[in-house]
């Protein structure tokens, strides 16, 4: 879809849905995530057990092989999750809110917080 | 209020978790500044208009609401590179809105699309009291094109967003991705940043049209976009007349808010490989080999010489093998060597296309390869379990993942940031600059983390150190470290390709032929095409008047 923008006026123009060919439109946002979706999405590269994953290679080193686990891990809190996320800890840069909102990070917190499924 | 500083404080989990560090550990974050110039009364101002733009919810301004706006990886104080706010628009008539705020108020703006371009300032900006442009809410993927090959874009898609769309529609379609894969689309590629597909050249390979916004809100499409209603617009980049768009890679010349991606269709075939070698100046021989393999497109991808220490840190710590200050001795390297079963350096390349194509193609690689002393070769199920050869794997088609932030892992509470000077493909300059960087980094005390990429014609130095965040001493040996190196860099003829916030002006200053033209040159564009000078001001050494 391509829009003109007249400058100075910034009047709005429609000129065509120019799709050639393929699946219509589409926004990631749309749909509502669930707590496993956005950790699948945000955290889990970093995160997941096993090999090839860097935030579970350094809490192994920094808390042991036995805590190295972000997901359900008895040493974090929904609170800390969600003050991590926003702030940020170590290697572990901050997500703005345009990342993960707040009702998304809500969601998030209490999945990696929660009981296994 | 919970700030920065304290905040692991705020429950007894995390008291067990801050236990393990100082409090130095995390960075000060600068309470809230004023842009240049601007009152406090008419920042107020400004921002309460913004906020009927954009929406209230979506105008970040104060010390915790700006922690994702700063460079978590910064050697300087973080004050050098705090924004004044930031506001989140949702589409091009709202930054149209927020622009019109800016120039009323002369507002600098600092545009990120997904801001995570950690190593080179991430999402902040170049000059404190800058206002941030967040366009991650612009987040849709406008079109995916199977015929033709190709995606159209808003500037919040990152790689992932993209790579998982792609999924979900059942497309054939391949992305091609930096490294690490939160990395922006648009980002990126504006950044002119590399993957490791044959189409990982992102700007030359991938772009093709774009929706550009200039500081006074007049809107261009670039190539045949310019037409009222191309029909050529993302297979055809050029259009007619100058093709402007890469003004606007590195650039603060104006906002990109589309943009149109070529994709790879899946081909019938693909074998990853990885080609290990014991010594450490086997980067001259694997380079001389490498660079008529690329010129011919023998190997049509990234081709990726990985060193040694790299390829450690995405499977193992630091700690595990050297508990002592300073850079790994020669007998950990070797140790590492042996327990991962890689080598000093490591070599890792994609066959595509049909098993008779790919079959030829391996025979002309593996003669020309083997001739290097101790070459061994490895395909899939030679490295299963390999966390570094399963990323590369995924990379060398186009999925994104976030294993090589593992080379942050391998010490405590750690950064990185990039240096990366772009040489011809010849093996002599290549072994010259592991050489120098390599005893450049460990006299300042850092390990060497590198990787030589061929993209085609040109080899791209990656040279990405790990360093402590805790630490002001570490933060001033490596703004040392890279201050010499741009140097010497310069001194050999070797230009940097891209760099961290702090060293804009000092990268710029080393394309300085004929007293400075070049920089004269874009500082001509900037009167003319953002007069009101409000565009991300030393975006590239690039100042307003």
């Amino acid at each position: 879809m391509r829009a003109a923008f007249t400058a100075g006026v910034g009047a709005i123009t429609i000129l065509c849905a120019a799709v050639l060919t393929g699946p219509a439109t589409a926004d990631q946002s749309a749909r509502e995530r669930s707590g496993a979706e956005l950790y699948t999405h945000w955290c889990a590269d970093c995160h997941d057990p096993g090999p090839g994953h860097p935030g579970t290679l350094r809490m192994a080193g920094d808390l042991g092989p036995d805590q190295s686990v972000l997901r359900r891990s008895p040493l974090v809190n929904r609170q800390l999750i969600k003050t991590v996320v926003r702030q940020g800890f170590q290697m572990m840069p901050p997500f703005r809110p345009t990342e993960i909102s707040d009702a998304e990070l809500e969601r998030l917190a209490a999945y990696l917080t929660g009981p296994s499924p | 209020m919970l700030t920065r500083r304290d905040f692991v404080w705020t429950s007894l989990a995390a008291t067990t978790l801050a236990s393990l560090f100082p409090p130095e550990v995390r960075a000060a974050s600068g309470g809230t500044l004023l842009p240049p110039g601007v009152s406090k009364a008419a920042f107020a101002d400004a921002m309460r208009q913004m906020g009927t733009v954009v929406g209230p919810s979506n105008v970040f301004l104060g010390e915790v609401a700006l922690a994702g706006y700063q460079d978590h990886f910064a050697m300087t104080p973080p004050e050098q590179h705090a924004p004044c706010g930031a506001v989140a628009p949702a589409n091009l008539e709202q930054i149209l809105g927020v622009l019109q705020v800016a120039r009323e108020h002369r507002i600098p703006i600092w545009t990120i699309s997904t801001g995570r371009n950690f190593g080179y300032g991430g999402p902040a900006p170049r000059l404190p009291g800058t206002l941030v442009l967040d366009l991650k809410r612009m987040n849709r993927v406008l079109e995916v094109n199977e015929t033709h090959a190709y995606a159209v874009v808003e500037p919040g898609v990152s790689y992932k967003d993209l790579y998982e769309h792609l999924q979900r529609i059942g497309s054939k379609l391949w992305i091609d991705c930096a490294a690490p894969g939160w990395g922006g689309v648009v980002g990126n590629l504006l950044d002119r940043g590399v993957g490791y597909t044959p189409m990982g050249e992102h700007f030359l390979s991938q772009q093709c049209g774009m929706q550009v916004v200039l500081s006074d809100g007049t809107v261009v499409e670039t190539g045949m976009a310019g037409q009222q209603a191309g029909t050529a617009e993302y297979c055809y980049r050029y259009g007619h007349g100058p093709w402007v768009d890469g003004l606007f890679t590195q650039s603060n010349f104006g906002i990109v808010t589309r943009l149109g991606v070529q994709l790879m269709p899946q081909p019938p075939g693909y074998r990853p490989y990885m080609v290990t070698f014991p010594d450490d100046d086997a980067i001259e021989p694997l380079t001389e080999a490498v660079r008529p393999l690329k010129l011919a497109q023998i190997i049509p991808n990234a081709a990726t010489s990985t060193e040694l220490l790299w390829e450690a840190s995405v499977q193992v710590r630091k700690d595990q093998y050297f508990k002592g200050d300073g850079p790994v001795p020669d007998s950990v390297r070797e140790r590492l060597k042996s327990d991962l079963g890689v080598g000093a350096w490591n070599f890792y390349g994609g066959l595509y296309g049909p098993p008779a194509v790919m079959d030829a193609n391996w025979r002309v690689i593996q003669a020309a390869l083997g001739q290097v002393r101790g070459a061994k070769f490895f395909f899939a199920e030679d490295r299963k379990g390999h966390a570094a050869f399963d990323y590369r794997e995924k990379l060398m088609r186009g999925e994104p993942n976030l294993t090589e932030f593992g080379t942050i892992a391998w010490i405590p509470n750690a950064g990185h940031v990039g240096f990366g000077p772009v040489v011809p493909v010849d093996g002599k300059l290549a072994l010259a600059q592991y050489e120098m960087v390599r005893s450049e980094s460990n006299k300042a005390g850092f390990d060497y983390f590198g990787e030589f990429i061929v993209g085609w014609r040109d080899m791209h130095h990656i040279y990405m150190p790990a360093f402590r965040l805790d630490d002001p001493a570490e933060h001033e040996r490596m703004r040392g470290l890279l201050t010499r190196l741009i140097d010497k860099a310069a001194d050999d003829h070797y230009g940097v390709y891209r760099t961290h916030l702090d060293f804009m002006d000092k990268v710029a200053g080393t394309y300085g032929w004929n007293e400075g033209a070049l920089g004269r040159f874009n500082h001509r564009l900037k009167r003319a095409l953002d007069p009101a000078g409000i565009l991300a001001p030393g975006k590239s050494g690039i100042w307003p008047s």
